[in-house]
């Protein structure tokens, strides 16, 4: 890495999988030996700490020695991702862009992308124009998430087209449904996905995880990775070339 | 080395094709031989497998993600308990898409689990559209073709159906007169018990009839048996010794 990356997940509604397209990262990067660090905005609870407490530290992004513990320490080493509460996409991107984030991101002094998660309503789309303002020089991707059985069709894709075109350059991500079964069963074991496709606990001792479950994760992972390889992730937060990798236990 | 264990999928995606009567003959055999052996009744409408052999069947909706963790995660444990699953026309297309999205065949052989599908063979195109896609979707699996002379006598059906390997050749089950099919269909029925103490007042030529049958669907699973025992020996040993064994050594520097 030449500059330091950082990558926002969020999204103003709650409920549209934030933080499960956060896990999918931060499995897509320790596959391909990318460093990261993460931060959960849901202080104090933190639901991504849960599922990655060795690289995740909860954080509250209202409280300026919270915002100075991660944009202070920005590292050309790791990639950092923030899994923003729901509600603070607009806000963070507000404050990012009063501490001079989003303008550093412009000139190219940090690579900074943007994971919007989108959730069925049309509000969501008024979500894509209120963050059209300050997001025309970052990498925005818009992330229509599945997982929770989503059904995107009530948006009139002429509608939705006409907000997409807001934002130059975003790119439109799909992560499709996981099965119920294994996705809670994933949720019951708190484990990444990647250590329930390999059948092992939080603590690395051998787990008695379903076969089934567990193909049906790495099927649904290998296609999350597929679309992130697609956008050619690695390189965005890399300059080292994006190996391909199956998602395999 | 331990066996392999074997999981026999007979599958068709028409109706009334003799499938059931193959996967019952199947578990009969396998018990006959090893004392065990553990069934799968896919058929939701008809559970025909279940109620023929109650004590040794598990039936199962696959439509149902329960199910499929109670079948594949049964499937795929190397016990060497022989497992016979009957996947019926309704539920051919959901059982193979399960099973290719999780990898079953992959899993299977790092296992030590050896799967076969016997596919019960018709006329009908559907079900020759289905034989091939099935062999192009599990490349790595043996799909032999069963022709039951009682429903598709008359057709040639080599070259629709084609042996996919030396391991998994066709399967030729004779067809029963009405009479013995009356009494064999009856559930429950066992062709074991059968065969070892008919029911009072049967026929002796029935009772020999079946004996007959029994016997010529009996000897080709035996057969099918040895050949992928064989098959798995072969690959053991091209494991221990590599091709390059006695390649000549690199002169040293």
């Amino acid at each position: 890495m030449s500059k330091p990356a950082v990558i926002i997940v969020g999204a103003d509604k709650g409920g549209v999988g934030k933080t499960t397209v956060m896990r999918t990262l931060l499995d897509y990067f320790l596959a391909r030996k990318v460093p990261t660090r993460a931060f959960d905005t849901e202080s104090p609870k933190g639901t991504l700490k849960r599922f990655h407490p060795d690289v995740t530290d909860v954080v509250d992004m209202n409280h300026i020695p919270d915002q100075m513990q991660i944009f202070d320490t920005l590292s050309e080493n790791a990639v950092t991702l923030i899994d923003v509460r729901a509600g603070l996409l607009s806000p963070t991107l507000t404050a990012l862009r009063n501490i001079g984030f989003i303008d550093a991101a412009k000139k190219g002094q940090i690579t900074l992308s943007i994971f919007h998660v989108l959730g069925p309503s049309i509000a969501s789309l008024d979500e894509i124009v209120e963050n059209s303002d300050f997001v025309n020089d970052v990498r925005y991707f818009l992330v229509k998430n599945f997982i929770n059985n989503t059904h995107f069709f009530e948006w009139d894709q002429a509608t939705y087209n006409s907000y997409f075109k807001r934002i130059k350059d975003a790119v439109e991500i799909t992560v499709p449904k996981l099965n119920e079964m294994a996705c809670e069963q994933v949720e019951l074991a708190s484990v990444p996905f990647l250590t329930f496709i390999a059948n092992k606990k939080a603590n690395g001792e051998p787990a008695a995880y379903s076969f089934v479950l567990r193909g049906y994760v790495r099927h649904w992972l290998g296609h999350v990775w597929a679309e992130y390889d697609r956008i050619k992730l690695v390189d965005i937060v890399s300059t080292r070339e994006a190996p391909q990798i199956k998602a395999t236990g | 080395m331990a066996r392999p264990t074997h999981v026999c999928i007979v599958a068709s995606p028409r109706p009334r094709t003799g499938r059931t009567t193959v996967a019952r003959a199947l578990i009969e055999f396998h018990r006959l031989n090893s004392g065990r052996a553990q069934g799968f009744d896919l058929d939701a409408m008809d559970n025909a497998l279940a109620q023929f052999l109650p004590a040794c069947t598990m039936p199962a909706d696959i439509a149902e993600t329960q199910s499929q963790v109670a079948v594949f995660d049964r499937l795929i444990i190397a016990d060497e308990t022989p497992k016979v699953v009957d996947v019926s026309a309704h539920a051919f297309e959901a059982f193979f898409n399960v099973m290719a999205e999780i990898d079953f065949a992959g899993e299977a052989h790092r296992q030590g689990v050896e799967p076969v599908i016997l596919f019960a063979a018709n006329s009908d195109s559907l079900s020759i559209r289905s034989y091939t896609q099935l062999r192009a979707r599990f490349p790595g699996l043996p799909v032999a073709p069963i022709y039951n002379d009682g429903i598709v006598r008359g057709h040639n059906l080599r070259g629709a159906f084609p042996a996919t390997s030396a391991v998994a050749l066709p399967l030729h089950v004779p067809a029963l007169s009405p009479a013995l099919r009356t009494i064999v269909d009856a559930r429950p029925f066992s062709f074991n018990k059968f065969c070892r103490r008919p029911p009072v007042g049967t026929p002796d030529l029935v009772a020999a009839e079946l004996v007959s049958w029994l016997k010529r669907v009996y000897l080709q699973f035996r057969e099918l048996e040895l050949r992928l025992l064989l098959s798995n020996l072969r690959g053991s040993l091209k494991e221990a010794l590599p091709d390059d064994l006695f390649a000549p050594s690199r002169p040293s520097a």
